[in-house]
């Protein structure tokens, strides 16, 4: 099936909800207190909801998967490059690259495809051609992956009382990776 | 009394080690470097005649040492806070003295504690960080070793917590409990223990109180020996459990959060991994029933000194590794230069020596002073090594002047976002220099105890700024800025 999707929208709704993000962590973090619940909420949302929102632009304007997936990943993407920036303020380049591997940020990955996923899933429901029936048996591995991922890391962040233990390896992998035996 | 393999001492062996150390401690000791100036008391002078006064008449005290994790210095009734009930540690207060300026050298776990043992700042013992700077040198030499080698019973019994292989060769230590998971930070309920090298379950389900029973074990022993125990709580480290019956304590108490501060900001600017997944109210209120709940273990410690006719010869001091943020400076962390983190408790009691019970002590004291003040309470002289001065003297004068400036610092750990730095702090003015991509700050800690506002733009900075440079250059060369000094006195108001 050809693309005949475009960028352009899919780069529109990043560039938008990364900025309506950008302007509620401003809110968040030098606002009104009582602004900054609602403030951090509305980021989340714009982190871990918005690329399935471009995700459903882009498929919907004819784009195929991979097209609309990078387009959509973009925002944690940008997120995660807000975040290295931050933190190579304190810390060497290349330990800064490994901070994106953090239980934190992996958690914000999964918890954004997953969103997408769904889409997809809505997506093929509604589309002409297959039946719904192989719609649903044609979910792409991703899908799957997705939702799978997601409930591994809820169960072991339950499992791990908020996940100390999966923090306390990846610390023990820097220490490998950075330092000197200690 | 067994020493480290195990064999038993004699009262005569226990008074020929305490000789040889009292005359190390006499011959070697480096005590308060800089002279008293303008008729002042002078705490050098003093502390040796307290020792050579004592020592040839008294049987040395024991010492309980407890030190807690993460315990802010106005987390206790008696610190002014609103609504927590500390009542051991108010009544150690009452009947000893409050140490109202008490510091921590480098405001992080492994790195206090090792200033605490080895009386040394973090760049000299060489225990960085938490986890991945330096480490701990089995090499270092700490009080207990010290009070071990003058006859001393010692027991270590808590968290120990510092980066290294394993658990350390701990010289001079009788009896060493202690716990490795969660990267050795233990964990509140059913925490399996290491008992001298071997591993054991707890027997009672809640951490700190198992290590209290096993304190009063230790204490009730029969002996002859004078003992040492120190004893290390995981409380009131995150993730904060009080005791069961403690849980909801606080439940509607009013929390009122700080400048700056909004429930939500543990999850800005990568403070997540500052332990509060929750909102800050939520988090204060169980963190405050975790203080309640391990001030009922320190209130059945001193019972049992009571009932083992312990208490007259037992001096008990109480302090923390470091403070804490609770939204202060918009963050939920440690390691920053700033008032809340540095601070730490400390109370004293010292039963017929503490000429005025209740009192408040306003010199700075530091973390690096336990090791010197114990061991000139016992009657011996700290090692050049030891970078702090003994607090004894303010045991007989609270209001004896006090040190001039000293060295804080912090070497950065990942994946957290404090930088390194090093500062000075005077008794006016903190003033730090940062590694990475941060401007010195500089505060008056005296009409901004806050630290809302930082000065380095101003005039105020170019007054002070060259001479705080010159002490934090000699700071970091190793120099001691101890004693009362009326040019640093003058410095801190007039540059």
């Amino acid at each position: 099936v050809p693309d005949e999707g475009r960028w352009r929208p899919g780069f529109g709704a990043v560039a938008a909800i990364y900025a309506v993000g950008l302007l509620s962590w401003r809110v968040a973090n030098h606002g009104p207190p009582h602004a900054a619940g609602v403030a951090i909420a509305v980021y989340a949302a714009g982190l871990l909801l918005g690329p399935s929102v471009v995700y459903a632009v882009l498929r919907r304007g004819g784009s195929r998967v991979g097209r609309a997936a990078s387009v959509a990943l973009g925002i944690p993407l940008l997120w995660l490059v807000k975040e290295l920036v931050r933190v190579s303020a304190v810390h060497p380049p290349a330990e800064s690259l490994y901070y994106a591997l953090n239980p934190v940020a992996v958690g914000v990955y999964c918890a954004a495809v997953v969103p997408m996923a769904l889409v997809e899933v809505e997506f093929r429901w509604r589309s002409e051609g297959p039946s719904r029936r192989e719609a649903v048996r044609g979910w792409p591995a991703w899908v799957l992956g997705a939702f799978v991922l997601l409930a591994a890391t809820a169960a072991a962040v339950g499992y791990d009382n908020g996940g100390r233990e999966i923090f306390y390896a990846y610390v023990a992998l820097y220490r490998v990776l950075f330092s000197s035996g200690s | 009394m067994d020493d480290m393999l195990g064999r038993r001492r004699s009262r005569r062996a226990f008074l020929a080690g305490l000789a040889r150390a009292l005359l190390h401690g006499l011959g070697g000791a480096t005590l308060g470097a800089a002279a008293a100036k303008g008729g002042r008391a002078d705490p050098t002078a003093a502390n040796r005649a307290h020792r050579a006064g004592r020592a040839a008449t008294e049987r040395p005290p024991n010492i309980v040492v407890i030190l807690s994790d993460n315990h802010r210095w106005d987390a206790w009734s008696g610190g002014g806070h609103p609504f927590v009930r500390t009542p051991a540690l108010d009544r150690l207060a009452r009947e000893g003295l409050t140490f109202a300026n008490a510091f921590a050298t480098t405001p992080l776990c492994s790195p206090a504690r090792a200033s605490f043992l080895t009386g040394r700042y973090a760049w000299q013992h060489g225990v960085w960080n938490n986890s991945d700077r330096g480490r701990w040198d089995d090499d270092n030499v700490t009080f207990l070793e010290l009070l071990s080698r003058a006859g001393y019973a010692t027991a270590f019994i808590g968290k120990w917590h510092m980066p290294g292989s394993g658990l350390p060769r701990l010289r001079g230590v009788d009896h060493f409990v202690t716990f490795t998971i969660q990267e050795g930070q233990g964990r509140y309920f059913d925490c399996p223990l290491v008992v001298d090298g071997r591993e054991e379950p707890s027997r009672k389900a809640y951490l700190p109180e198992e290590l209290t029973d096993r304190a009063i074990g230790f204490l009730a022993e029969p002996r002859d020996a004078p003992f040492c125990l120190y004893l290390c709580h995981k409380s009131v480290h995150h993730p904060w459990r009080p005791a069961p019956d403690h849980e909801g304590l606080y439940a509607d108490a009013p929390v009122e959060l700080p400048t700056g501060a909004h429930s939500w900001t543990g999850f800005t600017n990568g403070e997540i991994f500052g332990g509060f997944e929750r909102p800050i109210e939520s988090a204060i209120r169980s963190y405050m029933a975790t203080v309640s709940s391990m001030d009922r273990e320190i209130g059945r410690l001193l019972d049992a000194l009571e009932r083992h006719d312990l208490a007259r010869d037992t001096v008990v001091v109480y302090t923390s590794d470091n403070g804490f943020l609770f939204g202060e400076h918009g963050r939920v962390e440690l390691r920053w230069p700033f008032e809340e983190v540095i601070r730490i408790p400390l109370l004293v009691r010292a039963p017929q020596r503490v000429a005025t019970p209740g009192r408040r002590v306003d010199a700075m004291a530091l973390n690096i002073d336990l090791g010197p003040t114990l061991l000139a309470l016992a009657g011996l002289g700290p090692p050049p090594l030891m970078q702090g001065v003994s607090l004894a003297p303010y045991l007989a004068d609270p209001d004896a002047p006090g040190r001039q400036a000293w060295l804080v610092e912090n070497h950065r750990e990942f994946p957290y976002n404090a930088p390194s730095y090093r500062g000075v702090r005077t008794e006016r003015y903190l003033y730090v220099e940062y590694e990475g991509r941060f401007d010195p700050t500089l505060h008056d800690v005296v009409d901004d105890p806050r630290q809302l506002h930082d000065l380095m733009d101003t005039a105020e900075a170019e007054r002070v700024v060259p001479m705080l440079r010159a002490q934090l250059a000699a700071l970091k060369r190793g120099e001691r800025l101890d004693g009362p000094s009326d040019s640093g006195r003058g410095v801190d108001r007039a540059g």
